[in-house]
């Protein structure tokens, strides 16, 4: 991840050639070449293809301080019936306090090329529609009229913001491919801006000049001219979807803004969050944030009884006061890094956003004194951390962090079912941030460690049925898994179990620790299913519909790392009695492998009557990378393989010793 | 008119949560007023109640929707201490309405209602139609201005979804309440089918007007052609080239359409507004089409015939013929004069000036909906065993897939195929989606495959894998509360071709099966030649309806099917002539 500052003049002009294809980038005229186009060279089925898009933000006066224009034009052409989804624009804007965003001088048009004649068809701007998607994001959104394959559609905008914390970033891929794309940023030299490019090295061109052209400005007692920083790419490829990545945040290429200094007429600056230490200074004084924490700290006593928790030792006063959050306070299912309400709000409400219940957490732990922070984190959907980069927008979270015995826990009290020491799968992303004035510390959010599934089978076949008593157990993210699928319910037992393809008996059901969440989870049931009997035979499947049936991974290739979450081991262990009369007529071969990366074991054993067959696999890493893809789906095939082999008896015609 | 709306909910543990988290509908035209909240604890002391600021607002969009003006309030109140009741309330006020209210007191189908209550009060000379169905209690109040209507109903009996299902609604209490008049954009009225019918008649008028560039179009596209029925079809392919479908929805956009020159000129519309274009269009080309109501969903509900009312959800265009009726979805890029799944056999209502009535779209057929299925087991150099599949699909399949070809990416089109189309346990090597010319209904998908679990070998027997139908997973009779409903027929049918390896044999031969009934049918045939082995199975299953009673017959017919289809297929074992010297000659060795 690169990290550029922007405020001393850079000279760097990156001359690659941007004429790869010479297409026009101006509104309103189109050649030739655009018109032909039927099919884009490089990506022969993208649906559409975006022949420029321009983007420029550029800061005008207001009556005493700085609004920002952002201007953006683009130009993109249908190639095929999916495509003409492109034909259908949204523009999101904020409305919030002082922040009115406001679009003007929209204008669009359709061009389509019919009998030789160019006709254009353009947007009544009546037809634009307003979504309020939230209490500060709106929407506008137009359907561009007369679109067809073949249509070329073109638009432009400005949006009038006052917000110029967050300059609008600008991603440079989307999901169809794009000939050229361009931003450009003209400063006023009062505001600093640091900038981030993900997804790719470096621009195809890029620029940054004082604009001694234009006028030169004047603002209170200083005159100053334009700083115009100019960043180009070209032949961008179409983003892919994959499955089971983290984000598409994490991989699409753009470029993001922030502010980082303010410099005022008087001489002076003010820094806007430098360095991690000033942005956990910053966190720690916030309203909703550190002084959110001290604010729960007084409650506490309300609460809680901390006279007798002060009898007891740290890790009982901090499971007591997780499983008190837990038990009282519901996760409304939103994210956030700042708590939403006041402390008294939320013990009324009884329910809140991820930081009001977690911060909540922290007071209280630290009321019954022990050593607590929060944890500031970034969900797996919300993308990984810059570290380069300190600001606190890439945060969409919190945690809890505490020192106990001198080990430090992480937890997160919106997770019922996961124990106090743990943090739930969307939260494993990377590290996350102390909150502890102390000391810049960052704690890894990764999951090394593994969760492990146990499934034991006592199987008696016989020529009309399988009947089988099975207990499964899980630890750690396994058992989270189990909990949320089977719980305790046992309606939704049967459902799941009668779903897997078993015949189940519902009172030999047995859950043990559904809540009791420190300790693994384990399930009992009893199976009869129909038995495989054919031509004297009885085919045995030993692990019946409990190891997978089918290869997860199903592309043929892939680009993106291969994001299992957590390391997994899985054991399943069949003891089969072999029925009366019959002998074993195939078994299926033993079986090891074994890497860095992966281990499997499949082992036959038979005694007199009863034969075992025990089968696992164990997945050594939480993430492989791209690489490794064909490796890890060839694995996945062998464990498909093994795990359905079936055993078969015959009829032991041969007279007993006895 | 005023609507007041009041609910009691309690909530008895942490499952039930969901049910504190409050939307309220509204629109442009409905404004909703004086929402109230309180949480009652298990004495029923007031402990919490709900402040404004605690109300949230956003828009509201149905899928598929582009835009609509709908929004929401939104709000949670909730308790830590259970059980606990939800008590809230609100008011609308609807300036203009043509339903006084569709009632199903049922918050979820597995939720019961204790006890639901609803009061109409109209001025004495406010004419109403109403129609209600397992109400518990019903009076009519007179007073001295108005008239108080009062309907009691609960919801004991909680149901839960079942597959291939009449419909939950038939278990649900409702009431449906019409003025006699209204005043919905233009006057109209619900005494008879015939009235209602006039109005929506009277609101498509007006809307025809094309502008002269479309009429020159449609002059040139159908000059030379003497056949109505060519006629009609140019001009529909030309409606599906040139239009596509966005739902917009604008205050009485629920009902009336935008004219067909904002069609002409933007290209796009809802289902009215291209119906309405397309209805001008044919008008213009001298061809009279009938503007037609229908409900459209997967599962068909039938319009109450006794209760004039609006009960439908989209509009198509159906066109008398000589001998025939064409019909026209004019949303869909769809064959020619082919109702899909979504339209097909249920009452349709044909709006025309003073002669609206209702007629019935045509089913789906066996031959309509056919899936059938070639595939063809080999090995490849590597000695792997791999399938070639060969599909064609009608009906319900072919609609989808044909939707997807032409609006789906490639990239999404492959990860649908991937994850959707390919069959259970095989490894999908390539496919191939072969297209149909214009207004077939049919597609064909192709594709190769590792087949890793079919030839299981054990010892010197090997156990082939039947390749089985999908066959729908019935609840068992004891378990099942709902009848059956069947809304087309399902018809495969599979050509499924083995190699028989080289020193096998097939020791038993497959024996043949055929099960035939009222249900459906269900046949199984071998062939064995040299060294292949073909298997012809076909599945029917009839559109029907079935009741409870007759449930474990039917479910019989099922299972007895799946087991089949289920069960390994064929055993094959080694040749012990051609086994023997081979083993003698390495003992020889």
């Amino acid at each position: 991840m690169k990290v550029f500052k922007l405020f001393f003049p850079l000279f760097i002009i990156l001359h690659f050639s941007l004429e790869a294809q010479e297409y026009s980038r101006e509104f309103g005229v189109i050649g030739k070449e655009e018109f032909e186009l039927e099919e884009y060279a490089a990506d022969k089925s993208a649906e559409a293809v975006v022949f420029f898009d321009i983007g420029q933000s550029k800061f005008i006066r207001s009556d005493n301080s700085f609004d920002i224009v952002f201007e953006r034009t683009t130009r993109i052409k249908i190639l095929s019936e999916a495509g003409i989804d492109w034909a259908e624009v949204e523009i999101p804007y904020y409305q919030e306090g002082e922040i009115y965003e406001k679009i003007y001088d929209l204008e669009a048009y359709t061009i389509n090329y019919v009998d030789g004649l160019i006709q254009r068809s353009k947007l009544n701007t009546e037809n634009c529609y307003t979504e309020k998607l939230n209490k500060y994001w709106n929407l506008k959104k137009f359907a561009m009229p007369n679109v067809k394959v073949g249509s070329i559609i073109e638009y432009r905008y400005k949006i009038l913001s006052q917000y110029r914390f967050n300059l609008r970033d600008w991603d440079f891929q989307r999901r169809i491919p794009t000939v050229y794309s361009k931003y450009e940023v003209r400063m006023v030299p009062f505001y600093e801006y640091t900038f981030l490019l993900q997804g790719k090295g470096s621009f195809d061109y890029q620029n940054s000049y004082k604009d001694k052209k234009g006028l030169s400005h004047q603002f209170g007692p200083v005159k100053y001219n334009m700083m115009v920083h100019e960043y180009a790419m070209i032949d961008i490829p179409a983003f892919k979807d994959e499955e089971y990545i983290s984000s598409i945040n994490d991989f699409i290429i753009k470029i993001d803004f922030q502010l980082s200094r303010i410099l005022h007429l008087n001489g002076s600056t003010t820094d806007i969050l430098t360095s991690w230490p000033e942005l956990i200074q910053d966190l720690s004084r916030h309203e909703n944030f550190g002084r959110y924490v001290k604010k729960a700290s007084k409650q506490a006593s309300k609460l809680l009884d901390l006279n007798g928790l002060a009898n007891e030792s740290p890790r009982e006063r901090f499971d007591k006061i997780i499983s008190y959050v837990k038990g009282n306070y519901t996760w409304n299912k939103k994210n956030g890094k700042y708590a939403s309400k006041s402390v008294s709000q939320f013990i009324n409400d009884g329910y809140g956003n991820a930081a009001d219940i977690n911060l909540f957490t922290v007071g209280l732990l630290n009321a019954a004194g022990i050593e607590a922070y929060p944890l500031i984190s970034s969900t797996r959907g919300n993308g990984t951390i810059k570290y380069d980069y300190p600001y606190s927008q890439f945060f969409n979270y919190v945690l809890i962090a505490a020192l106990i015995d001198g080990e430090q826990i992480v937890s997160d009290a919106t997770e019922i079912l996961s124990a106090g020491n743990r943090i739930p799968t969307r939260c494993i992303n990377d590290k996350g941030l102390l909150i502890d004035k102390a000391g810049l510390n960052w704690l890894p959010l990764s999951c090394n460690f593994n969760s492990s599934l146990s499934t034991t089978m006592l199987i008696e076949p016989s020529e009309d049925e399988v009947s089988a008593r099975i207990i499964v157990k899980g630890t750690e993210y396994n058992a989270l898994a189990l909990r949320r699928q089977y719980g305790d319910d046992r309606k939704r037992i049967v459902e799941k179990l009668e779903d897997k393809g078993y015949s189940v008996n519902d009172t030999s059901i047995v859950v043990k620790n559904q809540l009791n969440i420190e300790k693994p989870y384990s399930i009992e049931y009893t199976v009869t299913n129909s038995s495989e009997y054919i031509n004297d035979k009885i085919y045995l499947s030993p692990f019946l519909y409990e190891t997978l049936e089918e290869n997860p991974l199903k592309q043929n290739s892939r680009r993106y790392p291969i994001d299992m979450v957590y390391p997994s081991l899985k054991i399943y262990y069949a003891g089969i009695k072999i029925p009366d009369g019959y002998k074993i007529d195939f078994l299926p071969e033993n079986y090891q492998f074994s890497n860095d990366k992966f281990e499997l074991k499949y082992l036959t054993q038979q005694s007199d009557s009863m034969l075992s067959i025990s089968f696992s696999y164990h997945f050594k890493k939480a993430v492989y990378s791209a690489s490794d893809y064909l490796k890890i789906k060839f694995y996945f095939n062998d464990i498909v393989r093994k795990g359905n082999e079936k055993i078969v008896f015959s009829r032991d015609d041969e007279p007993s010793e006895e | 008119m005023y609507k007041t709306s009041t609910f009691e909910i309690k909530i008895y543990n942490r499952a039930g949560e969901k049910f504190t988290e409050v939307s309220i509908p509204y629109s442009e035209m409905d404004k909703v007023s004086k929402i109230e909240a309180s949480i009652r604890d298990r004495n029923g002391n007031i402990v919490k109640k709900l402040k404004r600021n605690d109300i949230s607002d956003r828009s509201a969009f149905s899928n598929g929707s582009f835009y609509q003006d709908y929004y929401l309030y939104e709000f949670t109140l909730k308790h830590n201490s259970y059980p606990y009741t939800l008590v809230y309330s609100y008011q609308r006020l609807q300036k203009e309405f043509f339903y006084l209210t569709d009632w199903t007191p049922v918050l979820r189908s597995n939720i019961p209602t204790r006890k639901a209550l609803l009061n109409i009060e109209v001025p004495l000379d406010f004419k109403i139609h109403f129609d209600h169905y397992l109400i518990d209690n019903f009076v009519v109040d007179t007073l001295d201005e108005s008239i108080i209507y009062s309907w009691l109903a609960s919801y004991e009996n909680t149901i839960d979804p079942e597959i291939y299902s009449e419909r939950r609604e038939n278990y649900f209490p409702n009431v449906a309440v019409v003025p006699g008049e209204f005043i919905f954009d233009i006057e109209g009225s619900y005494d008879s089918w015939e009235s209602y019918g006039d109005y929506q008649f009277q609101l498509i008028q007006g809307l025809s007007e094309l502008p002269a560039s479309e009429q020159n179009r449609i002059r040139s596209l159908t000059r030379d052609i003497d056949s109505e029925l060519e006629k009609i079809k140019i001009l529909y392919h030309y409606l599906q080239d040139q239009t596509r479908y966005v739902n917009i929805t604008i205050e009485t956009g629920g009902l009336k359409p935008y004219p067909a020159s904002y069609v002409a000129e933007n290209k796009y519309g809802d289902c009215k507004a291209l119906s309405n274009y397309f209805k001008s269009v044919l008008e213009y080309a001298g061809i009279k089409s009938n503007y037609t109501l229908v409900y459209a969903s997967d599962d068909i509900k039938e319009i109450d015939k006794n209760f004039p009312s609006q009960q439908f959800n989209h509009v198509i265009l159906s066109i008398p013929m000589d001998d025939d009726t064409l019909w026209l979805d004019c949303t869909s890029d769809g064959p020619f004069n082919q109702l899909g799944t979504f339209t097909q056999n249920r009452d349709a209502f044909v709006i025309d000036s003073n002669s609206s009535h209702f007629t019935r779209t045509p089913p789906l057929l066996m031959n309509e909906v056919i899936d059938s299925r070639t595939v063809v087991f080999r090995r490849d150099k590597n000695r792997r065993v791999v399938a070639d599949f060969r599909i064609n699909y009608h009906g319900e399949d072919f609609e989808s897939l044909s939707g997807l070809s032409r609006q789906a990416s490639e990239t999404s089109l492959a990860r649908i195929i991937r994850n959707y189309f390919i069959e259970d346990g095989f490894e999908l090597i390539d496919f191939e989606l072969i297209e149909s010319p214009r207004d077939a209904r049919e597609i064909t998908l192709t594709y190769s495959a590792f087949a890793n679990k079919v030839y299981n070998s054990y010892g010197s027997d090997i156990m082939l894998d039947m390749v089985p139908f999908y066959i729908p997973l019935f609840e068992e009779p004891e378990k099942r509360k709902l009848g059956v409903k069947i809304d087309y027929p399902i018809n495969y049918i599979d050509t499924i071709n083995y190699y028989i390896p080289e020193g096998y044999n097939i020791p038993n031969k497959l024996e043949n099966k055929s099960i035939q009934n009222e249900y459906g049918e269900y046949t199984l045939r071998s062939q064995q030649e040299s060294d292949r082995l073909t298997i012809v199975k076909r599945f029917l299953l009839n559109t029907g309806k079935y009741s409870l009673e007759e449930y474990p017959d039917f479910y019989k017919f099922i299972d007895e099917v799946y087991d089949i289809e289920n069960s390994p297929a064929i055993l094959l074992t080694r040749n012990i002539q051609n086994r023997k010297p081979i083993n003698n000659a390495y003992k020889g060795n």
